[in-house]
């Protein structure tokens, strides 16, 4: 039934976000081409001040563009999980064949699937613009040729070591990422518990509240925990940088940080569980739709 | 062979107050029954809490031997108050969608109903009526080989030539071996189509008797009979 929750979520997230992430691409390709075709024609009429600022105001509506394409992801993810489970149409979802956790699993999935997609969009939507408005001059070339060199010297030196490093990096992103969706279902949730009349606002206000809480044992956890696993990062000072041993220095570096970097997994992994089922347990024991 | 729907002194409570109290009944497997109250009795608190969208507070409640769960939201179509098909939908996606996740969805069935009722299929939801979103609920709902079938206001919304149509597709789609639940203020409208009834007021069973029975030992209607038991 996961699989079948997941079709229908992603459907209806499809049909708003595919379009918008289309628009951002549209509209960087138009700005990218805007950008090479103004240049070219102002730089050829030795009238490079005028090409500069055309140039700096189409980067500026592209990146306005991309913060209101942000935006509105964020704002679409959150108004399917409200409309979904705290309207109406939560009469339909709740009284599906299927367990509360598999819906709250299907929202999360759908949210991280769709916010890695527009990130990879957006990314390369930025990178086109920069790329192809730089390829032209000798600066955009120098740029690519030192990305191709350090991409080239990375692979040379990929090893466990650094495929453990890729591992850790991914997981942290998933599991932040998994937070900063279920703190948003979780405030939204008993928001719709709590308040009849202002769901929404009382959502934003609960927000706010598991923000100071997830704080408050952030700074506990800290307390505890932080220093003795930055006394490992401390005896890093006796490492000489230095070109010849920089794999060395590198190596010990990460080892160093290891222990912080898997508690601080842990601490957002435990976060992400106690969200998850305290969102569970407000669906399934305390939620009266009106 | 235990009852489509049972409840043990089933109690449920919104804060201070008390919608049911300590309400104890069992319907059995076949039949069409009424469930009317004055608005507040605790109608649709029993309906939402035999299809789990509500917990008691106390006591328990079962469907067919089943306390609510995913198993037993299998067993049961509900029909709310409320349009709750998703907007975006057309009445093809709501109908697949049904069809995906309730195995006992008659697709066929589903499609002629909607014919019958000239509801176009590839509309969206959004730009129906709210009478014919009510119908493509009721066809939905009905086109389930549910158990149990809980119908919440079924007809309020649409005309009264419409009734007629929704009335006899409740009774011509349901199996023998199932029940209806219908709760309604529209009591003359559907009370041909009851074969018992249950006066519910303040979250407490007043009367549960079969149609017949009324009419041959008072001599009243189920319209009649609520007037003079609720009356103002």
């Amino acid at each position: 039934m996961l699989s079948k929750l997941i079709k229908y979520d992603f459907k209806a997230l499809s049909r708003v976000l595919l379009p918008t992430m289309a628009a951002v691409a549209g509209a960087s390709l138009i700005a990218t081409l805007s950008f090479l075709f103004t240049e070219k024609s102002y730089s050829s009429a030795n009238n490079g001040g005028l090409a500069t600022m055309l140039g700096g105001l189409l980067a500026v509506v592209m990146v306005l563009a991309i913060i209101a394409a942000c935006f509105l992801v964020f704002f679409i993810i959150c108004a399917h999980f409200y409309r979904n489970l705290m309207t109406d149409e939560g009469y339909l979802t709740f009284t599906l064949p299927v367990k509360t956790s598999e819906i709250l699993w299907s929202k999360l999935i759908t949210a991280m699937l769709w916010t890695i997609i527009s990130v990879v969009v957006i990314g390369l939507c930025v990178l086109m613009f920069v790329g192809l408005s730089t390829a032209a001059s000798g600066d955009g070339r120098q740029l690519f040729a030192q990305i191709s060199d350090a991409l080239r010297q990375m692979f040379a030196l990929f090893n466990t070591q650094s495929a453990l490093i890729v591992f850790e990096a991914v997981l942290c992103v998933l599991v932040m990422l998994a937070f900063s969706i279920l703190h948003i279902y979780l405030a939204l949730v008993i928001g719709g518990v709590v308040s009849h009349r202002h769901k929404i606002l009382a959502g934003i206000g609960f927000y706010f509240v598991i923000s100071i809480v997830v704080s408050i044992l952030t700074a506990i956890a800290q307390y505890y925990f932080g220093s003795s696993l930055i006394g490992g990062i401390n005896g890093m000072g006796s490492v000489i940088f230095n070109p010849q041993n920089e794999i060395e220095a590198a190596n010990q570096l990460v080892s160093a940080a290891q222990p912080y970097y898997w508690f601080s997994i842990g601490f957002t992994a435990a976060l992400d569980v106690g969200c998850f089922y305290l969102s569970k347990y407000f669906l399934e024991k305390k939620l009266n739709l009106e | 062979m235990s009852a489509t729907l049972e409840c043990r002194d089933l109690k449920k409570s919104y804060g201070p107050n008390m919608a049911l109290s300590g309400l104890n009944i069992e319907l059995p497997a076949g039949k069409i029954i009424g469930l009317l109250g004055p608005n507040g009795s605790g109608k649709t608190t029993l309906i939402k809490l035999a299809c789990g969208l509500l917990t008691p507070t106390e006591g328990e409640i079962k469907v067919c031997g089943q306390q609510p769960g995913t198993e037993s939201k299998a067993l049961v179509s509900y029909l709310p108050e409320r349009t709750y098909l998703p907007q975006w939908m057309t009445v093809t996606d709501c109908m697949d969608y049904f069809q995906d996740f309730y195995p006992d969805f008659d697709y066929q069935r589903a499609v002629s109903m909607l014919e019958s009722l000239h509801v176009p299929a590839k509309a969206r939801m959004k730009t129906l009526s709210k009478g014919t979103k009510e119908k493509v609920q009721l066809v939905l709902v009905m086109s389930r080989r549910a158990k149990l079938y809980l119908l919440d206001e079924p007809i309020g919304g649409v005309d009264p030539a419409a009734r007629d149509y929704i009335l006899n597709t409740i009774i011509s789609n349901y199996c023998e071996d199932s029940t209806i639940l219908i709760s309604t203020h529209l009591i003359a409208d559907i009370e041909k189509v009851l074969d018992e009834f249950i006066f519910i007021q303040n979250g407490q069973i007043v009367s549960y008797a079969s149609t017949d029975a009324l009419r041959e030992d008072k001599g009243k209607s189920v319209d009649e009979y609520f007037r003079e038991v609720f009356r103002c």
